[in-house]
């Protein structure tokens, strides 16, 4: 699925309500929340940057596993500015804690900082790099890292 | 508590909702007229008729301001991460006809 940064987010949601996903121990829309808050994490990056290139969401499944790929042009991000160390374990994360309370005020409470957090939750395997105009691994560094690219693997299940 | 299933007319949809007295954010799943669902990642001891405050906070492309509603508990159900709780909409605070933009802009989306 190739999202435009010009689409609006009705029409996104819209595709994302057709999908259908193998039974994988947690609610359908559990799944596809999780992923439509980094969508929009992609898509807000792609409008500032004002590129056209379109954020591509690859969805595969096998006997036993979800794979979903967000792979974005959006310029990728300092994880420092994040209210929480996306390395730790959920567990070690308090989300009641001042740095989220400061984050949202910051962004004026049209973030939360939580789209990460969310799908680390949401998966059981999470991992994030950025890349460059090649699509090659690179550390994050204002300019020359081009985007972003998130895969997500949740286990799935023969019935519900 | 269960969710009422009487109430038809449930549009999916996406935004942003901070209880503002609380200092819990949340996300909206689905939306009628009346009220609608939204999920949260932490526990509560609300039971149904407890009333509150929600700063609901639309997509950019809905082009609708933030808008504030007091709104009252119908149920709450636990599911996976996520604490979902319905509600009713008791007033809609400076809408601005915000509510009836994102009743449109979602009109026709089924629930996920």
């Amino acid at each position: 699925m190739n999202v435009a940064p010009s689409a609006k987010f009705n029409e996104i949601l819209k595709n994302f309500s057709d999908l259908q996903l193998p039974y994988s121990g947690i609610k359908q829309e559990q799944i596809i929340y999780s992923v439509l808050e980094l969508v929009n994490n992609s898509l807000r990056a792609h409008r500032e940057l004002e590129t056209d290139l379109p954020i591509k969401i690859m969805i595969n499944t096998n006997s036993n596993c979800l794979q979903i790929v967000i792979q974005d042009w959006g310029g990728g991000f300092d994880v420092s500015k994040l209210p929480y160390n996306l390395f730790l374990n959920h567990d070690k994360i308090d989300l009641n804690g001042s740095s989220f309370s400061v984050y949202r005020e910051q962004h004026g409470y049209q973030r939360f900082g939580m789209g990460l957090y969310l799908a680390k939750r949401t998966f059981h395997y999470f991992e994030l790099f950025f890349h460059d105009a090649a699509k090659n691994r690179v550390p994050w560094e204002s300019g020359k890292s081009k985007g972003t690219s998130i895969i997500l693997k949740r286990r799935i299940y023969a019935t519900e | 508590m269960q969710p009422n299933k009487r109430i038809q007319g449930r549009e999916g949809c996406y935004a942003k909702v901070f209880f503002t007295k609380e200092a819990i954010p949340g996300y909206l799943r689905d939306l009628s007229p009346k009220g609608f669902r939204i999920g949260i990642l932490q526990k509560v001891l609300w039971t149904k008729g407890h009333e509150t405050t929600i700063n609901l906070i639309p997509h950019e492309d809905v082009k609708a301001t933030p808008f504030q509603a007091l709104v009252e508990v119908r149920w709450i159900r636990s599911e996976g991460i996520f604490t979902v709780i319905g509600f009713q909409i008791i007033r809609l605070i400076d809408d601005n006809d915000s509510y009836n933009k994102l009743l449109h802009f979602y009109e026709n989306i089924p629930e996920i």
